[in-house]
Parts: C-alpha cells; sequence; structure tokens
C-alpha cells in the first residue's frame, strides 16, 4: 500500500512536462534508389499526433495531417496512418547522393529528421545505343523506333534517353523507360525529308543514331 | 416535539438588569422526598446568548432545547427533607457587560409527622398555611399524629382539637432545619484575566444590603449594585492569583451562607486559548462537472481552530486526489482512452456557522493548486502522459455530527479547477460531496 501511495505520489509531483514528445522518424524502406528510376519507400514513425481531449464534451479529436521530405522534396500523402508505416512515392528527381529525411507534424513541434537516410544512386549508364533498321516513313504519321542499350550495365538500364532528328522535328523529345535496356517509342516527324537520321543521348553523353530513312509527304 | 410549558412563566426584570429572561418551570412546587424532578426552560433574548446558571440547592442539568432561542435544563431537588425555597439563577454573559440575571424561585414542600398532645380522644385537625390536615383521634393518653405538608418559610402551625363539645385552637411552633438560602457565582464562567467579571449573590426572598458581608481572596471587590433578590459585585483579580474564591453571608442569620471558586483564565494573548486545538479527518466521496469531468475523489486534511472568536475559525491544510477518465472514438483514425490523476494541495478556511448539541454546520473557503497527470493510450499511435498544474478555488458547506473527539460529516462543495494542456481541457472542479471523519487531536 506504501508503495502504491509513493508510486503515485511521485510521477503527480514530477511537473513540468507539459508538452508533447517530438516524433521520430524510424525506419524508411528501401533506403536507396537510382537516381533516373524513382521508388516507393515505408517510412515508419513514431509520432503522436495533436491530440485533443474535451472531457466537458466527452470527446476527442487528432489531427492526422504531417509533412514527410526526402532531401527538399515533400513526399506521401500528407497524411499519418494508423500504426505510424506511411508509405510515399519517391519521384526520379534526384541528383545521386544521400538525403535527410524529415517529418513535421501540424502543431508545430520540432521536426523529426532521420540524418543522410535516403541514398540515390547513379544511374547505370550503357556504353551505347543502337536502333533497329527503320523503314522509309511517311510526314506526320507514328512509326516505332526500338532502340537497345548496349554494353555491361545494358540489361539492368531503366531511364530514359533524348529523341532527335536531323531533318524536321520529332516528338516526343524524350523517351520512356527502358526495360532491360530496350525501349521501343512510338515517333512522328512532322515534314518530308530525303533523307533523315534519329538520334538517341542519355544524360551521360552517349548516343546512338539510325539508319537514314526516306519521310514521304 | 416541542413541550408544552403550562405552568409558572416568569418575567424576570428588575431596574438596572436591563434584558429579561423569560424562564418556565415544571410542576410548579416539589414535594420533597417523592423523587420528583423539574424541567425548566428559559427563553433567551438572542440567539447567540451565553447564558450562565448557578443554585442555591440541588443540581441543575443542562439539555439540548428544541431550537437556538431555548434552553432546556433538568433540575434535581437536594437530599434534605426541609422545606425551602429553590433558587434558580440565570444570566446572560456579554463581553465586557454586567451579566443580566433572571431567578426563579421553585417552592420545596417538606412531609412530615405532626406530634400532638391534647385532651385524650380528642379529635384533631391541624392548618398549615391555609391548608387543612386531619382529622386523627388522640389516643387516651391525648398523643396524636397528623401527616402534614409544610411549604418554605412556615414558622408555625395552628391545631384545633375537638373534645366533649369544645373546640380548643392553639398555634404550635414547627422545629424546621435551617439550610442556607444563598446562591453564589462569578461571571463569566471562566473569569478572564484582565477582563472585567462579577460576583452574582443571590437569595429568593430581599434583604436588607447591608446585611450582606462577602470574603472575596485572589482579588477585589467592587462597589456593587442592587435588586430585588441579588446583588452584583464586579471582582477585579490580583495579578498573581489564578483562581477566586469568595464566600458569602447574612449577618442577620449566619445558617445563610456559600462559596464560590473560580479558576483566572489567562488573558487573549498570554497563552494559547482553551479552545484552541488541532484535528485531522479524512474523507471519501466524487465529483462531477458534466460530461466526463467525474470522478474519486479522496482528501486528508489537518486544521487548528484560531483562538480567536470562540474557535469559529479553523485554518485547515488538505491533500487530496482525484481521478476522471475519457474513452472516445477518433474520425479516421480509431478510438482513444484518457485519464487524469491529480493530487490536490489546498489551504482553506472553515467557519463554524451554527452548533446545536451534536450537530454543527460548517462554511469553508479555500484554494490551491493540482499537480495533474493526464495519460493516454490509442489503437493508433504510442501511448503518451502529460503533467501539469490546475489552480482551485472552492466553496463549501459541511454538515456534522459530534461524538466524543470524532465528529462524522458530509460536504457539499462547488469548486472551480481548470485542468489543462496541449491535449487535455477538463474541470476537476464542478459540485464534489464527500463523507468523511474528524478526529480532533488536541
Amino acid at each position: 500500500m506504501r508503495l502504491r501511495l509513493t508510486a503515485l505520489l511521485l510521477p503527480l509531483c514530477a511537473c513540468g512536462n507539459g508538452a508533447l514528445p517530438p516524433p521520430a522518424i524510424l525506419s524508411i524502406d528501401p533506403a536507396e534508389m537510382v537516381a533516373c528510376e524513382g521508388a516507393t519507400v515505408i517510412v515508419g514513425v513514431d509520432a503522436v499526433l495533436p491530440t485533443r481531449f474535451d472531457y466537458s464534451q466527452s470527446a476527442a479529436s487528432a489531427n492526422p495531417d504531417i509533412a514527410l521530405r526526402i532531401g527538399d522534396v515533400p513526399v506521401g500523402s500528407g497524411k499519418y496512418v494508423p500504426g505510424g508505416l506511411l508509405t510515399a512515392a519517391v519521384p526520379p528527381v534526384f541528383s545521386p547522393g544521400n538525403y535527410d529525411v524529415g517529418l513535421r507534424l501540424s502543431d508545430g513541434r520540432p521536426e523529426a529528421i532521420l540524418p543522410a537516410a535516403f541514398t540515390v544512386r547513379p544511374n547505370p549508364y550503357p556504353d551505347r545505343y543502337l536502333l533497329d533498321f527503320v523503314p522509309d516513313q511517311t510526314q506526320a504519321q507514328p512509326f516505332d523506333i526500338t532502340i537497345r542499350a548496349q554494353g555491361t550495365n545494358a540489361p539492368v538500364y531503366k531511364c530514359t534517353v533524348a529523341l532527335s532528328s536531323d531533318r524536321g522535328s520529332i516528338s516526343p523529345r524524350a523517351s520512356g523507360n527502358f526495360q532491360q535496356g530496350v525501349r521501343t517509342e512510338r515517333v512522328t516527324i512532322d515534314r518530308s525529308f530525303p533523307a533523315v537520321v534519329i538520334t538517341v543521348r542519355d544524360d551521360g553523353g552517349r548516343v546512338g543514331s539510325s539508319n537514314s530513312f526516306r519521310v514521304g509527304p | 416535539m416541542r413541550r408544552a410549558w403550562p405552568t409558572l412563566v416568569l418575567l424576570c426584570s428588575a431596574g438596572a438588569f436591563a434584558e429579561e429572561l423569560q424562564i418556565s418551570f415544571q410542576p410548579p412546587f416539589v414535594l420533597l422526598g417523592s423523587g420528583a424532578t423539574v424541567s425548566v426552560a428559559v427563553r433567551l433574548p438572542r440567539s447567540d446568548a451565553r447564558l450562565g446558571s448557578a443554585v442555591n440547592a440541588g443540581t441543575l442539568q443542562a439539555l439540548d432545547g428544541p431550537d437556538a432561542f431555548e434552553r432546556h435544563f433538568l433540575w434535581t431537588p437536594p437530599g434534605t427533607r426541609s422545606p425551602m425555597t429553590a433558587l434558580l439563577v440565570f444570566w446572560i454573559e456579554e463581553r465586557g457587560s454586567p451579566p443580566e440575571v433572571s431567578l426563579a424561585r421553585i417552592p420545596l414542600v417538606g412531609r412530615t409527622n405532626l406530634e400532638i398532645h391534647t385532651e385524650p380522644s380528642a379529635q384533631v385537625r391541624v392548618e398549615v398555611a391555609g391548608a387543612s390536615f386531619g382529622p386523627a383521634q388522640a389516643d387516651k393518653r391525648g398523643r396524636a399524629e397528623v401527616p402534614i405538608d409544610v411549604p418554605p418559610g412556615i414558622q408555625t402551625v395552628q391545631v384545633v382539637a375537638q373534645a366533649h363539645g369544645r373546640l380548643r385552637t392553639r398555634n404550635s411552633p414547627l422545629d424546621v432545619p435551617k439550610s442556607s438560602t444563598l446562591a453564589i457565582a462569578f461571571s463569566p464562567q471562566p473569569l478572564v484575566r484582565g477582563e472585567p467579571g462579577w460576583l452574582i449573590v443571590a437569595r429568593p426572598e430581599a434583604w436588607d444590603p447591608a446585611q450582606l458581608e462577602v470574603d472575596l481572596s485572589g482579588g477585589r471587590l467592587g462597589v456593587p449594585s442592587y435588586a430585588a433578590g441579588r446583588t452584583l459585585f464586579p471582582v477585579v483579580p490580583d495579578k498573581p492569583a489564578t483562581e477566586l474564591t469568595a464566600k458569602a453571608s447574612l449577618r442577620s442569620d449566619r445558617i445563610d451562607r456559600a462559596e464560590v471558586t473560580a479558576a483566572i483564565s489567562p488573558s487573549v494573548g498570554e497563552a494559547p486559548s482553551r479552545i484552541a486545538r488541532f484535528s485531522a479527518s479524512a474523507s471519501a466521496g466524487g465529483f462531477y462537472a458534466g460530461g466526463s469531468n467525474a470522478g474519486a475523489a479522496l482528501a486528508v486534511d489537518g486544521s487548528y481552530s484560531l483562538p480567536a472568536a470562540d474557535g469559529r475559525f479553523t485554518l485547515e491544510l488538505e491533500l487530496g486526489f482525484r481521478n476522471a477518465s475519457l474513452s472516445a472514438p477518433v474520425t479516421g483514425l480509431g478510438s482513444v482512452h484518457s485519464s487524469v490523476t491529480a493530487m490536490s494541495i489546498e489551504a482553506a478556511l472553515r467557519v463554524l456557522f451554527f452548533e446545536r448539541g451534536p450537530w454543527a454546520v460548517h462554511g469553508r473557503v479555500g484554494g490551491g493548486v493540482l499537480p495533474f497527470r493526464v495519460s493516454a493510450r490509442s489503437s493508433f499511435q504510442p501511448p503518451f502522459t502529460q503533467s501539469g498544474l490546475a489552480p482551485e478555488g472552492f466553496a463549501s458547506a459541511q454538515v456534522g455530527y459530534r461524538f466524543r473527539t470524532f465528529e462524522l460529516f458530509a460536504e457539499l462543495r462547488g469548486g472551480i479547477a481548470p485542468a489543462k494542456t496541449s491535449t487535455l481541457d477538463a474541470q476537476l472542479g464542478g459540485l464534489l460531496l464527500a463523507l468523511g471523519a474528524r478526529y480532533q487531536i488536541q
């Protein structure tokens, strides 16, 4: 009984802790991505939401708004998820490097930061690109070109390349992501020319060109 | 239920004694040896009057009165069988003012067998104060016994004997043992050093003031004032004296003598008053302030009655415990449960408003702080706790019932004690009802 009383009184007398605990980031998984690929990560947080107990109304509320960031880029839905495992899509906008992960609640408590917790790895560029044979085409009519990465990293290359033509204008100007080193892209040349060559170029300056083909009116 | 007092009502007044006391008693006289007692009621001019009393014979026992304006007593006659007049003396004690003295006289009637010597075989009867006793027939030697009731103050009776057609009347003296008729008392009771005091001397019949002889040891007598049946002497205790003893007698009748002794209590400030005392109490109950602002309330209390104002004011220090809890859903997230636990540390002033017999009504006002702790757990986020400090102010009423050194009481309290943090908005005051027990330590 005496111990119980002491146990009761001691915490009561430990006054002064009127603030809620600051949030904490426990984990991020996966903790890295390839720069050009983007990723979907799960961030584990230990956070007490801004909670309100109104005893007069016998009611309780909690504000689920949160701000999750990687580097300076906001990620996630902006809402807390019961259990504290937040899912966030990371866009492929990062340069290679290590980035802080931050979490801020809506009531102004200090931001939780997990320093250098997320790594962006460089893109695994191939040595060069080859384009399959392109037959003669008609102006403004879409046609497919197939681009093949060549070299050591070719099978794992998933990035994009820029598209250009030496005559007329080609659209789109960039390809979609490669799949296992191959990308088939539907393109259009706007005007007719007797000989046109399409060139692809990645961020690292590696290039590849098609054969010369005719674009008829 | 209130008793009727149909018998003898005395409105006592006398010149210098301005305020009247209405005294009534039942029965109007007592036959000594009958075992009868007398119920006495004294009507007060105001409810807070302090009533003093003294008697010249018998004992006076205070009883509970029906209200604050009336005091009841039971007077038991003395063991003597001699007729006399019992004198009941009542007065109002007003601090610093002469007591207002009122008297009630109860005739005590003695019963005896009167032995008469007359002619043989005479028919005898006895006239006593207008009442006739007998007849009885004398024996062959002329002796007869007639039982008679003798009221106080009767010294002779008339014996009427009839024999051989002749009627003979003669006065016969009674041998009534005399006892003192003086009543004597000090006022106030007890005497307080440095404050005015008086000696009251009273007698059933009026007397010549010059006949009164008073000897006071431990102090000095002032100039007396006289009224019918009583005399009032101012008294001033000597500095080293701790008690006063007064002896009063009548020069004309040395049997009429009385003595009284009274203690002298220290003056206020000279020493702690006899009414200063400590007490401790414990109480348990609950509070409600709307919604989920409800829960248990426990308290322990130490108190000190201030010497001033007859101990009506008491300072109290209270340590208590209160608890409330709340469970509620949170939209889109789950549910939460929180509880608030507080310890109250409060000071209060308790005032005695009303007291009759074992019952007492107190009022309390006070305030303090409640260090509290709110803890929460939920289905969607980690548990957490917060601490805070809530101020409280309250007023309450207590009804108590005393027996010996214990007092059981019920308290109804109204208070304000907002407990707030960044997450909490609670009220630990509201209405609080508790039952408790108080123990008088000193």
